[in-house]
């Protein structure tokens, strides 16, 4: 018996020696945490502030975000609120009905609860329409893309207390509208895919994920190329499926949400598609010089070689505030460049965004001076 | 350095037991005394000298007192002043010179500067200690100890520096010197347990309830009602509970692995049918110090008349309140609790006898409920419009709080606060707490354990919401 008791004892005092060893020498390989995580950086010893127990604050605070195992504590907590208490941790995120997770302001943009109002499209789309006029006057292309959303997509599964009567003042509802009065080139996604909703083989939009699927982004990626083809009257090297493989359980892209809230488990969707494709090969083609000044849903447009494989130059400016692939080598940021070299240089303009970021379309991109002259 | 820190639980507290174990056992005292003023240089280094200085002037004059017979009275009270001098400057100066600066200013007389005085942490449990020390060996209760080391020890010891129990000296004066009778696998285990389950108490129930506490008392007036009223000063009265309590648990576990039985300080006090009654059950080592130490001195039971009894009733309250803080809020929690136990004693305890026992604990539980809202509210017209909107039928577009985890923890807390009023309640108390185990209940407790502290550390790491209420007392 004695035995047994210092045997439980040694334990205790061994497992709870893991996390400091587990601080210094990660033998235990865990899955990092998603997402900004501000921790507190190794503080320097001063006698001043050892007298006034900042010394001992800072120490606490570091030991408590580098601790050994920190990442799997903080995937136990995380799953807790969620399997338990319905609960998610990660900011921001809201558990709607059967577990379909979305973001706040999708919910927001679907309700009409950020709505900059109809006088605000309107000046909007007026500033839009006299950027494409004087790029169509320069044989350039505008092409104002909305991106689908999951508030529309799955606004039956919202929470009760986020379910609201639809309403058309929405800003998704009012440029739609409002552009669709105009010449300008409106390719909207968001219709789209709700019109794929319910013959579409495959998930378009996970329940896990705030964007459209890896399969979703695929379809776009063949659409948007073909689009230009048609706007431009120019052939662009297309994509060529190869084969597709089927998966019950979603790549990290596919539950991005889920990926966020850093939980413990992984969660089955089915049916997945993942489709593999080539690139057609560019000679004899044309690749227009594009900038994509887009919100997070071209990213994995960007990531299927969209930019170099069907256009060339422009880039992807990230919230028109980075520039993609140039950033991966070196900072490059919009406001480094000069617009109107950049406008001149370029064929085509695509702006995207989802129904949550309509508020700020273009992300001041239509508020470059060389757009706000033509308003005279 | 609080217990429910990850630098207390993986780097402190493992580091200590390894060393604690291995050291002989003539150094085992010296590990802990090193330990604990490390411990305490850490949360208050500007006052590690002052303490150990005046504890080692204090063990001297007492160390004189045993061996003389012609000043020995002197000896005490110079002891005592000390102590209580020391007590009262750091505690109390900043509420005493804000008070006549008040008094002054409504006279129109000119204020004078004062700098606020520094509170060192844990005073008033270690001054109280220090007390017992003193009066102790001057009743002659127990021989003083020889070295000024076990002397430091008894006082500094880390597990209850800082927020208790209040462990009075002739409880464990033999233990300092020899506690091999203690110091077995299977008895640091239940230490284990008891470390466990306070740490879960204070981070999984008090932590979550006290999240949802603050956000309520920070709404603007105008935004509280009724309900949310009452919702507020219940899982305040779970959180203070959850917090103290789960401290004294891990505070108790800890000197368990080191071979010491301190006092348990609660006894399901909500469960309590009398204001009488929940203090014998509350801060137990608090109540126990004030009756043996105050109440006795004062006249106690044996006095001449009535009214001189509820004098030292109100003077005990009066002075258990100051002592939680120098703020009229305490004072005035203090003495609400006086009076019920007045009350108890005129017609109280009689008038409820009539109306059974579950009554009896919701009245009782009531009455230290409005206690609560002056003890968590500092400015007096703010708890009275607090007490004002629970009594009365006022109704806001303000919504109850929806985290489920608050509920859910909130039900739990109050389960467990009032389980003792069943018999399944008692019986489940007795195996949790004080039932010996055989070898597989050990291995099922110490898996729970790992649990419950897996389950605390991870809430813990992911949360920065972790305050101690009674540290600042």
């Amino acid at each position: 018996m004695k035995k047994l008791y210092t045997t439980i004892l040694i334990l205790f005092v061994i497992v709870i020696s893991i996390p400091f060893l587990q601080m210094h020498t990660e033998i235990i390989n865990l899955k990092p945490l998603k997402g900004a995580i501000t921790k507190t950086k190794k503080p320097t010893f001063h006698f001043n502030n050892w007298l006034n127990i900042k010394y001992q604050d800072s120490v606490e605070n570091y030991v408590k975000d580098h601790i050994g195992c920190y990442s799997l504590f903080i995937r136990i907590r995380n799953q807790i609120s969620y399997s338990i208490f319905n609960e998610a941790k990660a900011r921001d995120v809201v558990i709607g009905i059967n577990n379909y997770l979305f973001e706040k302001n999708y919910i927001d943009a679907y309700n009409g609860d950020d709505f900059i109002g109809e006088d605000s499209i309107k000046a909007r789309v007026k500033r839009i329409v006299s950027i494409d006029n004087y790029l169509k006057s320069k044989n350039k292309t505008l092409i104002i893309c909305f991106a689908a959303g999951k508030g529309s997509y799955y606004p039956d599964y919202f929470p009760d207390k986020d379910k609201k009567k639809a309403t058309d003042r929405t800003n998704y509802k009012q440029y739609v509208k409002a552009l669709s009065k105009t010449n300008v080139n409106l390719l909207d996604l968001n219709r789209w895919f709700l019109q794929m909703k319910d013959t579409s083989k495959f998930i378009l939009f996970p329940k896990y994920s705030i964007h459209w699927s890896y399969y979703g982004e695929f379809l776009v990626t063949d659409s948007l190329v073909r689009y230009v083809e048609h706007l431009r009257n120019e052939d662009l090297p297309n994509i060529e499926l190869k084969s597709y493989e089927i998966w019950d359980k979603p790549k990290p892209t596919d539950q991005d949400i889920v990926e966020g809230m850093n939980l413990l488990f992984r969660y089955k969707e089915k049916p997945f598609c993942y489709p593999k494709y080539i690139w057609q090969n560019s000679v004899g083609k044309t690749k227009p010089k594009t900038i994509v000044v887009s919100d997070s849903f071209y990213w994995q447009i960007f990531n299927n070689q969209t930019n170099t494989k069907a256009f060339s130059l422009g880039g992807f400016w990230y919230y028109n505030y980075k520039i993609y692939p140039d950033s991966y080598k070196k900072p490059t940021r919009v406001y480094h460049k000069n617009i109107v070299e950049e406008i001149e240089n370029n064929d085509i303009f695509i702006i995207m965004a989802t129904e949550a970021n309509l508020k700020s379309l273009g992300w001041g991109f239509l508020d470059n001076d060389i757009f706000k002259e033509l308003d005279n | 350095m609080v217990f429910s820190s990850s630098l207390f639980l993986f780097l402190f507290l493992p580091i200590f037991l390894i060393i604690y174990f291995i050291v002989p056992k003539k150094f085992k005292n010296y590990t802990i005394l090193i330990a604990s003023i490390f411990f305490y240089a850490w949360g208050a280094p500007k006052f590690i000298i002052l303490v150990l200085s005046s504890l080692s002037i204090n063990f001297f004059i007492v160390k004189l007192l045993s061996k003389t017979t012609s000043y020995k009275k002197s000896l005490t009270v110079l002891s005592i002043l000390i102590n209580i001098g020391l007590l009262i400057y750091f505690k109390y100066a900043n509420f005493f010179i804000e008070n006549v600066q008040t008094i002054l200013k409504s006279f129109n007389i000119e204020s004078f500067s004062w700098v606020n005085v520094a509170l060192p942490i844990g005073i008033s449990f270690f001054t109280f200690q220090s007390l017992t020390y003193t009066i102790d060996v001057y009743r002659k209760v127990h021989a003083p100890l020889q070295k000024l080391s076990d002397y430091l020890l008894y006082i500094l010891m880390f597990p209850q520096l800082i927020a208790g129990p209040i462990v009075r000296f002739n409880t464990i004066a033999d233990d300092i010197l020899d506690r091999k009778k203690n110091e077995t696998s299977e008895k640091r285990l239940y230490g284990i347990y008891r470390f466990t389950i306070g740490l879960a108490k204070k981070i999984l129930i008090a932590n979550v309830l006290g999240e949802q506490v603050d956000a309520i008392y920070a709404l603007p007036n105008i935004e509280i009602n009724t309900m949310l009223s009452w919702v507020a000063i219940i899982a305040y009265s779970f959180q203070i509970y959850f917090d103290f309590s789960g401290y004294s648990d891990m505070a108790i576990g800890l000197g368990k692995l080191m071979g010491f039985n301190f006092p348990e300080n609660f006894n399901n006090p909500y469960a309590s049918q009398s204001i009488t009654e929940f203090w014998r059950r509350w801060h137990i080592t608090l109540g126990e110090w004030m009756k043996d130490y105050l109440y006795i001195p004062l006249g106690g039971n044996r006095v001449n008349s009535k009214n001189r009894l509820y004098l030292n009733l109100l003077i005990v309250f009066f002075l258990s309140g100051l002592w939680h803080g120098a703020s009229w809020n305490f004072v005035i929690w203090g003495l609400w609790h006086g009076i019920f136990l007045i009350f108890d004693r005129l017609f109280l305890v009689k008038t409820l006898s009539k109306i059974g026992k579950y009554p009896r604990v919701i009245f009782n539980y009531i009455v230290v409920l409005v206690g609560w809202v002056f003890f968590r509210i500092e400015e007096f017209s703010q708890s009275l419009f607090y007490i004002r909107t629970m009594f009365i039928c006022k109704k806001t577009d303000n919504e109850f709080p929806t985290s489920s985890q608050f509920w859910v923890t909130l039900i739990f807390a109050a389960l467990v606060s009032f389980i003792t009023l069943s018999k399944i309640g008692l019986k489940t108390e007795q195996i949790v707490y004080y039932k010996k185990l055989n070898k597989y209940q050990h291995i099922i407790f110490f898996l729970i354990s790992i649990l419950m502290l897996a389950l605390s550390v991870s809430y813990l790491s992911g949360s920065g919401f972790n305050p101690f209420i009674y540290f600042r007392f």
